[in-house]
């Protein structure tokens, strides 16, 4: 028996609309990787322009699009989300290029020449988890999102923020817990990837 | 003091990254979260523009698109699945559940597809034009099968509205006969029939200025009830986007 859809919350639409994308990847049906590429190779190739330069960026996306859709029976949905896991694949991807990149400076730096050694691989952690929980935010209808950032940006208790928004208690400590609960998820298929 | 709500020992967590002992794995993610949302820049929230030719390199590194059967990962994992799914819905095998194997494509159509999303693409900025003519102009009989009112979902881009779909078999050629009202977008729309649990669907194809999409012969409009709007990125990628403008139920 399927919901009617007129009763699908639109947050719920759209998390339906990334686990169908979740269950097409994992059982690996030809239009899946190019619905997972459409879905989220701009996030791929934003961490690793923002981390290792666009110049590798490309290249750094095409090995982790390769590479997931190899290893995609690695992929566990109860583990974590497929953004976070992509997004997991493309840190390790981006810290392998920038130790290739330091080693490069090192040799030039023994040579004698000025290196600008700058220890970027722990702001590829904050940049992938800022991406995840962009996207994680962008996905919430309007009027949830509001009250999600009402959570991480100010100081109101549930109460307040229900008297803020002129809805009842329930439904936004529901819509807290169960937005924060989305966006974890992201963080746990992060630190899954691998 | 008595133990502490749940909610507001996350509601806390999600405002201090200070690790507390008693964290638990959740709520120790939950401060990982907050701090990434207060760290959160505009430049975040601008994603890069993906390069041309991206996807064919990773298409010709993993084959996907282009496999067959064999090699597609369609192994007795995905085959149960896809079979489960066929004897739930009932739906006739050559009706592509999202990313089911390649066997079950539909048939003979993705050349033909491609070609006429280009052309959509181009047409998009018309496709506001597509309204108003289809349901009025019925003026060479045929009979209502089934109706939908479709809605405006919040994804749906501003001065989207409300559109009527009807079944009308004319011949013994089901169509599906729909005004839309949307303004143009960088893409284009792409009309779907899609199961009760929003997971299998049938592409009808890209929005038209005729406002008429014939149902293939095999498609059961009782499995498949909800008539979606969807919008289209012109990236050649034939799946549903997973962005609706609108929706609606034929009954």
């Amino acid at each position: 028996m399927g919901r009617d859809p007129n009763e699908i919350e639109p947050d719920d639409e759209r998390s339906i609309a990334d686990n169908e994308l979740e269950r097409a990847f994992t059982k690996g049906g030809d239009d899946a990787l190019a619905a997972t590429y459409h879905r989220y190779a701009r996030m791929v190739l934003s961490l690793a322009g923002r981390t290792v330069g666009p110049e590798v960026a490309e290249e750094v996306t095409q090995d982790v699009f390769v590479a997931a859709w190899r290893s995609r029976e690695n992929f566990d949905p109860d583990r974590g989300s497929l953004a976070g896991w992509l997004t997991g694949i493309a840190r390790h991807k981006v810290t392998d290029a920038l130790r290739r990149d330091q080693r490069a400076d090192a040799r030039v730096e023994r040579a004698g020449a000025q290196a600008d050694l700058v220890p970027r691989a722990p702001e590829v952690d904050h940049v992938a988890e800022r991406l995840l929980v962009a996207d994680g935010l962008a996905r919430l209808r309007p009027e949830v999102r509001e009250v999600v950032e009402m959570a991480f940006y100010s100081d109101l208790t549930h109460e307040q923020i229900a008297e803020a928004t002129s809805r009842p208690l329930g439904t936004v400590k529901s819509q807290i817990r169960r937005s924060l609960s989305t966006l974890r998820r992201h963080l746990e298929g992060l630190d899954v990837a691998p | 003091m008595s133990p502490r709500d749940p909610d507001e020992t996350e509601l806390a967590a999600a405002r201090s990254s200070q690790p507390q002992p008693d964290d638990t794995p959740d709520i120790a993610l939950t401060r990982r979260l907050g701090a990434a949302a207060r760290a959160l820049s505009s430049d975040d929230l601008r994603l890069d523009d993906l390069p041309p030719g991206l996807w064919d390199r990773i298409e010709a590194g993993t084959e996907a698109g282009t496999t067959t059967a064999a090699d597609a990962g369609a192994g007795p994992v995905a085959d149960a699945a896809a079979a489960r799914q066929r004897e739930r819905t009932g739906e006739p095998a050559s009706v592509v559940p999202i990313g089911d194997a390649p066997t079950r494509r539909r048939p003979a159509r993705p050349a033909r597809r491609r070609a006429a999303w280009l052309a959509a693409a181009v047409a998009a900025a018309v496709v506001v034009l597509a309204g108003t003519v289809a349901l009025i102009t019925r003026d060479d009989g045929g009979t209502t099968l089934a109706e939908a009112q479709l809605e405006p979902l919040p994804s749906a881009l501003p001065g989207t509205g409300p559109a009527a779909a009807t079944v009308v078999e004319r011949d013994g050629v089901r169509e599906l006969d729909l005004a839309l009202d949307v303004p143009a977008t960088s893409g284009f729309y792409e009309v779907w029939l899609i199961d009760e649990d929003i997971v299998g669907m049938v592409s009808l194809g890209p929005a038209r200025t005729d406002g008429r999409y014939e149902i293939p012969p095999d498609v059961d409009v009782d499995t498949f009830p909800v008539v979606d709007v969807s919008i289209e990125p012109p990236d050649g990628v034939p799946t549903h986007s997973g962005v609706s403008a609108l929706r609606g139920t034929l009954s």
